[in-house]
């Protein structure tokens, strides 16, 4: 009798920590990550599966990603990108068109504020390299002369460049990059969330919750945020992107003056604005990350709705005061963490 | 008829010394598990730091110059002879799937354990 008693007791203590491990253990699926450099940036990739599945996925991300880069980095001496630079002209791949025709069609339907045709501008600057510098401005007048998206000829696999002109796809690259990750990640039917520098793509369903992204906190760290966004796709092959661009990234101080790296395409210098940061959120990478671009150099006006309308989910302004306009698309999703220096605005005026 | 159970001493010893052990492993569960700092460069591992285990802060000057803080559940860039500064500027990593890197020097730190309840999933910037 003691021992069968003392049994059923030990039997259900024990139970509890069972429960426990079990219960934890199902809030947690099952995931793999890795990091690698690519484009001048880090990727970061977190894979909802075992390692064994996890793993060929990873290295086909990166392998995609790195491939698409030596084709269409503005740095690398041998991609096609930079060949087409020094010659004017010259064959490029599929991917490598496929690139340049979406940007171009975006830079045109963006009224030329964003630009891949500026490189001869960008290379002045420098800031995609280690040291960048404060140009003259006779140099900054010259190099503005060879601008313009329709001055680009494509014919068949063909692209021909105007005189002087310079392709810098860097507006582009890193959400093209994801592009190319999310048709790995579809191919291979697993959910995951990609970080490709400060670009992310949220693929499928995240097992178990919702996928929550935080966006940076222009004022402090790279991985501070104050406010984050939160998704639940419907489906598990959805995907969302979602780029931030900011005058707090790359940026070098002269003479007691601080650039930052997001030029105006019509002065040829960093943009004079009083926002701070431009988040945008769609469907495609390459869109995303082109229009956060476009977005900050437009400012927040009637025009910038409209792209939104035309081409995202929506997007965040971030203003330099701490004021924070979302637009109607997004606002389910939002949530403001940082409630002490940031208050939500409804005027765009 | 149900016979009514007395336990014994050492039943309620044996029942608290379980239930200690279960809340010993809710505790650690609720501290996230394992946060593990690799470090490589060049992308051969350099290091593998479990920030859980750090009780103190202290500096890691790598053979290229880079110099990372090391702290209680934490990780940052604190000097590189690089020129844009960007790895210093990326703070101090905290959360399981943060990584920083020094892209002139080819340095990069991931964190790898599990997801933190609550941190999002990714930070965009």
């Amino acid at each position: 009798m003691f021992r069968a008693d003392r049994a059923r007791v030990a039997s259900a203590a024990a139970a509890v920590i069972v429960c426990i491990v079990f219960l934890f253990s199902a809030c947690g699926a099952e995931s793999a990550s890795g990091s690698s450099f690519a484009m001048g940036s880090v990727l970061t990739a977190r894979i909802y599966a075992d390692a064994d599945a996890a793993q060929p996925v990873l290295n086909d991300i990166y392998s995609g990603v790195n491939a698409l880069d030596r084709l269409i980095s503005a740095t690398d001496e041998q991609s096609e990108i930079s060949r087409l630079n020094a010659s004017g002209s010259g064959v490029c791949s599929e991917d490598t068109l496929r690139v340049l025709s979406d940007s171009l069609a975006l830079c045109r339907a963006l009224n030329g504020r964003l630009d891949i045709t500026l490189g001869a501008v960008t290379s002045l600057w420098g800031f995609a390299g280690d040291a960048p510098r404060l140009p003259a401005a006779e140099e900054i007048s010259a190099a503005l002369q060879t601008k313009g998206p329709d001055k680009v000829q494509i014919k068949n696999d063909t692209v021909t460049l105007g005189g002087g002109q310079k392709l810098d796809p860097g507006a582009v690259g890193k959400g093209a990059g994801c592009d190319v990750a999310c048709g790995v990640l579809k191919n291979a039917g697993l959910p995951a969330v990609i970080s490709f520098g400060g670009t992310v793509l949220l693929y499928g369903q995240k097992p178990g919750g919702s996928w929550s992204v935080g966006l940076r906190d222009p004022f402090g760290g790279q991985q501070d945020y104050f406010a984050t966004l939160s998704f639940a796709p419907e489906t598990g092959d959805s995907a969302v992107f979602i780029s931030t661009s900011g005058s707090y990234e790359k940026t070098f101080t002269e003479n007691g003056k601080t650039y930052h790296h997001i030029l105006d395409p019509d002065t040829g210098y960093p943009v004079e604005t009083d926002l701070i940061a431009v988040t945008a959120v769609g469907e495609n990478g390459l869109t995303a990350d082109a229009l956060s671009t476009a977005l900050f150099v437009n400012g927040l006006n009637e025009t910038s709705l409209g792209w939104i309308n035309s081409h995202l989910t929506g997007a965040a302004f971030v203003f330099s005061d701490g004021r924070v306009y979302v637009t109607p698309g997004l606002r389910d999703a939002f949530s403001l963490t940082d409630e002490a220096r940031f208050t939500l605005t409804e005027n765009y005026d | 008829m149900i016979d009514r159970i007395k336990p014994k001493k050492a039943d309620l010893i044996l029942i608290l010394l379980l239930l200690a052990a279960a809340f010993s492993l809710l505790l650690a569960r609720g501290r996230g598990d394992a946060l593990t700092a690799e470090i490589t460069v060049n992308g051969v591992s350099e290091n593998s730091i479990d920030l859980r285990a750090v009780e103190s802060p202290y500096d890691i000057t790598l053979q290229n110059g880079v110099r990372l803080h090391v702290e209680p559940g934490g990780i940052s860039f604190a000097e590189s002879d690089c020129r844009g500064k960007d790895c210093v500027r990326c703070g101090v990593l905290k959360r399981a799937g943060q990584a920083a890197a020094c892209v002139p020097n080819q340095t990069l730190v991931l964190l790898t354990g599990k997801p933190q309840k609550g941190a999002p999933d990714a930070v965009s910037y």
